[in-house]
């Protein structure tokens, strides 16, 4: 148990510190709380509860509670003792969601859901499982009488269905669940200062007209984001990198055959769902999803970039004077061009296999290879003369491409969580903004083994630990 | 068990944390609302059915060596309290309890009661203890659902749950 140091954040807590000055002692408080559905506590080696640190509870309960906790052990936190239930039920029916789908998502038994829906006694760390399968923020739940996390994307993720009927109901879920990555990704990298890298793009609601289609302005924008992120005309060699530079989360996820990408807006925030089923087995065509969704999000204005945005495989490998919607147009043509600029294509005119060679240089997709030599070519050959035998990715596209799950070093991590996400949550236990328990919940393993895997972590991701 | 089984197995201690002002210190008296618990009907102003500690009809309540004494938690005391509140020490005067907590009378039947162990000064620090103080109200003659324990915590559980 933690002694009790007038010096430190208690005395400053119980003086009535100012804020900033409680959360900058917080950050240096080894103190531990404990906490329940019910209750937040002090910490003690027989609690079972989620432990959280001085930081994470200051910043989540405020002071008055974390007083409470000090002068008399422990202090409620539940604000209605059916608002847990009610709040995971209603989310669940809002998703269109069935309990024995949260309860795979969230890895619990069914009648755990069903309990919990009940708001029944049962452990915090159910509870908060299903929380996070939900999309919503597992620290308000019982403390806040409504949900907190992504009202308005659960809304969206409920209609969606409706203009893409392939959105099967693990779709959903695995969206939702993606969404709580990023939401807590971003909440994390916020409190750790960790600012994205600035660029001068900004949106642009410039989708053609006559004479002007929004293709030939989604080309535009591609050489405009070479321009600004200094990314010359060669090759990108990782996508993921510069959305995690440009503090993007992208977000690993498995949505089934037909869907490529999403696009979510929290906070303000919009991050990226990449499939790894279907098409996007394949790295080069995961570039391009990225690639594709980087257009909407750089670029799109706000309405048409609503909180949910979905992309179908077979939009993106569609030729982009094929496809009707002007914002989807423009997207497309933006992810061919960014990939492989039409001036450097064109260098490959004469060579002996220049389809191949464009696939193998710019790691690019073969239909997009394709269609991108012949528009480069003005189309003045017939396409079906512009084939290549080469389907096979470079295998250091995959090896920059790919996130970790296959070599992280936390052996049953989510794919969800294998990004850079888990890089995040080590840090953040680093510097006492979570706790080693809570992170190593987060990234499904015991307190131990992520304590020794962080030096493994941080090797993988030395961005989020550089601005230490 | 009874009384006297629960202090012989619980003897009474000192309250575990300083009191948040004098006025905590003070002993209040039958003049102010105590009352000691004894077989049912309980002699009580305010009765109520709680979800949570601390809700409306909310009384306090002690083991010690004289009995169990209980005062409403918002009692009109003679003296007004500094902290608005009685608190568990108000009770003892500060002197040595085995075990506290909170306890309501149910509006419609006299001889139940719902009981929890919430007291930062003299509540049980473990399951066992908090169901031995809820059998020594039955043992009264009290029907006593209990709020049981919350192991998430390890303390007393703030909320009545099933």
């Amino acid at each position: 148990m933690n002694e009790f140091n007038p010096t430190s954040f208690e005395e400053a807590l119980v003086a009535g510190s100012s804020d900033e000055n409680l959360k900058s002692l917080a950050q240096t408080s080894e103190r531990i709380f404990v906490r329940s559905l019910d209750q937040l506590a002090e910490d003690n080696p027989k609690a079972k509860g989620r432990r959280l640190t001085a930081y994470e509870s200051l910043t989540v309960y405020g002071k008055d509670i974390l007083r409470e906790v000090i002068a008399e052990g422990s202090a409620l936190l539940c604000d209605s003792p059916m608002a847990a239930g009610r709040v995971l039920q209603e989310r669940r029916k809002l998703l269109n969601l069935s309990v024995r789908q949260v309860a795979i998502r969230a890895e619990v038994d069914q009648r755990i859901v069903e309990e919990a829906e009940k708001s029944r006694r049962l452990p915090v760390r159910e509870y908060e499982r299903i929380a996070r399968s939900l999309a919503l923020d597992e620290r308000y739940l019982s403390f806040r009488a409504e949900p907190v996390g992504n009202e308005r994307l659960a809304v969206r993720l409920r209609t969606i269905g409706d203009e893409h009927p392939r959105m099967t109901e693990p779709a959903v879920s695995a969206i939702a669940e993606a969404a709580w990555v990023a939401m807590t990704q971003i909440r994390l990298e916020e409190a750790l200062k960790i600012q994205p890298c600035r660029t001068g793009i900004k949106p642009s609601s410039n989708y053609g007209g006559p004479g002007y289609p929004a293709f030939l302005h989604g080309y535009y924008l591609a050489q405009n984001s070479r321009e600004e992120l200094k990314l010359g005309t060669g090759r990108i060699n990782s996508l993921r990198q510069l959305c995690e530079e440009l503090g993007i989360p992208l977000v690993q996820a498995e949505l089934g055959e037909n869907l490529a990408g999403v696009t979510v807006q929290i906070n303000g925030r919009r991050a990226i769902v990449l499939n790894l089923d279907g098409q996007n087995r394949h790295v080069y065509m995961r570039r391009s999803t990225i690639a594709h969704e980087l257009g909407h999000l750089l670029y799109d204005i706000a309405p048409s970039l609503n909180e949910l945005r979905v992309d179908d495989y077979s939009e993106l490998e569609r030729p982009v004077d094929q496809i009707r919607d002007p914002v989807e147009q423009r997207a497309n043509a933006f992810s061919v061009e960014f990939i492989a600029p039409q001036k450097e294509v064109y260098k490959f005119r004469g060579n002996n296999d220049p389809v191949g060679e464009i696939m193998d240089w710019f790691w690019i997709s073969y239909t997009a290879a394709r269609y991108q030599l012949w528009n480069a070519l003005e189309r003045s050959i017939p396409l079906e003369k512009l084939v290549s035998k080469r389907r096979e990715p470079a295998q250091e596209a995959e090896a920059q491409e790919a996130y970790t799950s296959y070599i992280h070093p936390l052996r049953n991590i989510a794919m969800s969580r294998a990004g850079r996400f888990s890089a995040v949550a080590v840090r953040a236990a680093e510097v006492n903004i979570i706790s080693w328990q809570t992170a190593a919940e987060y990234l499904n393993c015991a307190e131990e083994e992520l304590k020794n895997a962080a030096d493994q972590i941080r090797d993988l991701f030395p961005a989020v630990f550089s601005s230490q | 068990m009874i009384h006297l089984d629960f202090i012989r197995r619980y003897p009474p201690s000192n309250p575990s944390r300083a009191a948040a002002n004098q006025d905590e210190m003070r002993k209040l008296t039958s003049s102010d609302g105590v009352k000691l618990l004894t077989a049912p009907p309980a002699s009580v102003s305010e009765r109520r059915i709680p979800m949570k500690s601390g809700d409306p009809g909310c009384h306090l309540w002690v083991i010690d060596q004289s009995g169990i004494p209980y005062i409403l938690e918002h009692a009109l005391v003679t003296r007004p309290l500094q902290s608005g509140r009685v608190t568990h020490t108000n009770l003892t005067g500060g002197a040595p309890a085995s075990c506290g907590g909170e306890i309501w009378f149910d509006p419609a039947d006299e001889v139940l009661v719902y009981i929890n162990g919430c007291s930062g000064r003299y509540g049980p620090d473990n399951s066992r203890k908090l169901e031995d103080a809820v059998e020594v109200v039955r043992q009264l003659g009290y029907n006593v659902p209990s709020f049981g324990w919350d192991s998430d915590a390890d303390k007393p559980a703030k909320v009545l749950r099933r």
